[in-house]
């Protein structure tokens, strides 16, 4: 994975442009790195609460819910390389791809929710429930947002602009609709460990 | 040697899947949970990097950006570790 | 005539009205932090009934001043505008941007109009009257995050087409306004909480939410101060011989 050809593509859009989904994906990272703290802080004063309910959370879903973000990101890798080498059409099918690996992350995460709620587990339960419905909550709207984008960016660069102007426009988003999905695998392996792994057993 | 091994993207994915396999047993089976707890957090933090680095190309990204992603993602690992630590 | 006339008297609205909030809506109106949903009926309203002359004070002059969030909204829709005619015309951003505006004035004054009423007679009211209002005015108040979203999604999105050499905003302030506006969809956990982080007065959405809310207040009211001297400055220079 080089970038090297990027500075001749986009002249000197890069170091204008590029800050710009970094800073948003530092300041996603830092506030989610405060729900992380505030968590552990209120986890302080009832651990034995916390890890109980934590047993409760299926470790194994969590697990396969990592790998299949994992797996989908890697495709979503891949197709920004293509795209950037201006292979489009793999690009896309790769986008496809990472969508419908990434998809099941959807259907593991709905059917998880309904298992909790069928056994009686809401927001309103405890602490650490409250925390789990917001964290899994705010990732899956992220996860939502993301597949959203990959979707748009699925279909290709614009058929209505010019060519030229259309494939860099094409590359830029490719390159920020990746980094914004590489952020939500991120994220998830953070969350992973905080609500399933530390209070296993 | 991780950033050589994970050098092509196609390593990156197998050495993820690998170390999430890791933290999933060490979280399930080791039975001195302090260890259990650092290896855990140790490997989220490995995998978080290797993402930083292999998927999201994060050394292309400006220099204070780039180096604040390092400080978060250690900074974040080793205070769950500390907090966790602090209320046993 | 200068297209920039009254636009710094509006502009200085904003951090105005963030000064009169803190004084009127925050400190006597009792709201830094505000009253916890996990505080039973009778201790709820023996707190309002002790602070009930200073809330009255505080809400009687809040109400009014809030007035001044749409008048900032109208100095930023002029910085907005400036932008959108050199980038074509296409208005649509400075138009979501004003409303927005608009109806976040609302949810200034409403919830303030309800907290007014909660100490107009406490001592006379039974206690969980005097809650369930007083959790109505901060139901409006945090769930009504999504005129404000709009407003300065709108804002940001357009401060980053502009394109100029040095933006008249720099490309951080306009991302982190809009990354504070999307985290309010934290709120969303506010109405299913009594207590704890999430609740109204708690650890995430009280301080967290609007700590952030206040630093990015600041850093657009600064921004467009400073836009609308540039702008001034460009106008002056190109229209010097007229």
């Amino acid at each position: 994975m080089q970038h090297s050809n990027m500075a001749e593509t986009d002249g000197a859009a890069p170091a204008k442009r590029a800050p710009a989904i970094w800073l948003f994906i530092a300041l996603d990272c830092t506030s989610f790195g405060v729900f992380f703290l505030v968590f552990m802080v209120q986890r302080l004063g009832q651990p034995v609460l916390f890890d109980q309910s934590s047993q409760h959370l299926d470790a194994g879903l969590g697990f396969l819910n990592a790998c299949i973000l994992i797996t989908s990101s890697w495709l979503v890798a891949w197709a920004n390389i293509a795209g950037r080498e201006g292979r489009i059409d793999h690009a896309r099918r790769l986008l496809l791809a990472g969508m419908a690996v990434a998809a099941c992350f959807g259907v593991v995460k709905i059917y998880e929710y309904y298992t909790k709620f069928v056994a009686g587990i809401t927001v309103a339960t405890n602490e650490f429930y409250t925390f789990y419905f917001a964290l899994t909550g705010i990732h899956f709207i992220h996860y939502v947002g993301g597949m959203v984008i990959l979707g748009i960016l699925a279909q290709g660069p614009s058929r209505y602009m010019p060519e030229a102007m259309a494939k860099a426009s094409y590359a830029r988003w490719l390159e920020g609709g990746s980094l914004f999905w590489h952020m939500v695998d991120l994220l998830w392996i953070f969350i992973f460990a905080l609500l399933y792994l530390i209070g296993a057993r | 040697m991780i950033g050589k091994i994970a050098a092509a993207p196609r390593n990156a994915w197998l050495l993820l899947l690998a170390i999430s396999g890791l933290s999933f047993l060490a979280a399930e089976l080791m039975g001195e949970r302090h260890v259990a707890i650092a290896a855990i957090m140790a490997i989220s933090a490995a995998k978080i990097l290797i993402i930083l680095l292999r998927f999201m190309e994060v050394e292309q990204a400006p220099l204070f950006i780039r180096r604040y992603l390092y400080v978060w993602t250690f900074g974040i690992a080793g205070a769950i570790f500390t907090l966790w630590w602090a209320a046993t | 005539m200068n297209p920039y006339r009254y636009a710094r008297a509006l502009a200085w609205t904003g951090p105005l009205l963030l000064i009169g909030t803190i004084i009127f809506w925050g400190v006597l109106g009792q709201n830094i932090p505000p009253y916890s949903p996990a505080l039973g009926a009778e201790e709820f309203a023996a707190q309002i009934r002790e602070h009930a002359a200073q809330i009255r004070i505080g809400m009687i002059v809040q109400m009014p001043i809030s007035v001044m969030w749409f008048t900032w909204s109208v100095a930023m829709w002029q910085v907005m505008r400036a932008i959108e005619i050199e980038n074509g015309s296409n208005q649509v951003l400075s138009l979501i941007q004003l409303f927005g505006g608009a109806f976040t004035t609302i949810v200034f004054i409403l919830p303030c109009s309800v907290w007014l009423a909660v100490a107009y007679r406490p001592e006379v009211m039974d206690p969980k009257t005097l809650q369930i209002m007083y959790d109505f005015g901060w139901m409006f108040f945090d769930m009504a995050y999504s005129l404000t979203t709009m407003q300065l999604i709108a804002w940001g999105v357009c401060m980053l087409q502009d394109r100029r050499a040095k933006p008249l905003t720099p490309a951080w302030a306009a991302w982190f306004t809009m990354f504070v506006v999307v985290s309010f969809l934290l709120l969303t956990m506010m109405p299913l909480v009594y207590d704890g982080p999430f609740s109204r007065s708690g650890l995430l959405n009280y301080f967290y939410e609007f700590g952030a809310f206040f630093i990015m207040w600041i850093v657009v009211a600064a921004y467009t101060l400073k836009a609308i001297t540039r702008l001034e400055q460009e106008h002056w220079a190109t229209n010097a011989a007229q």
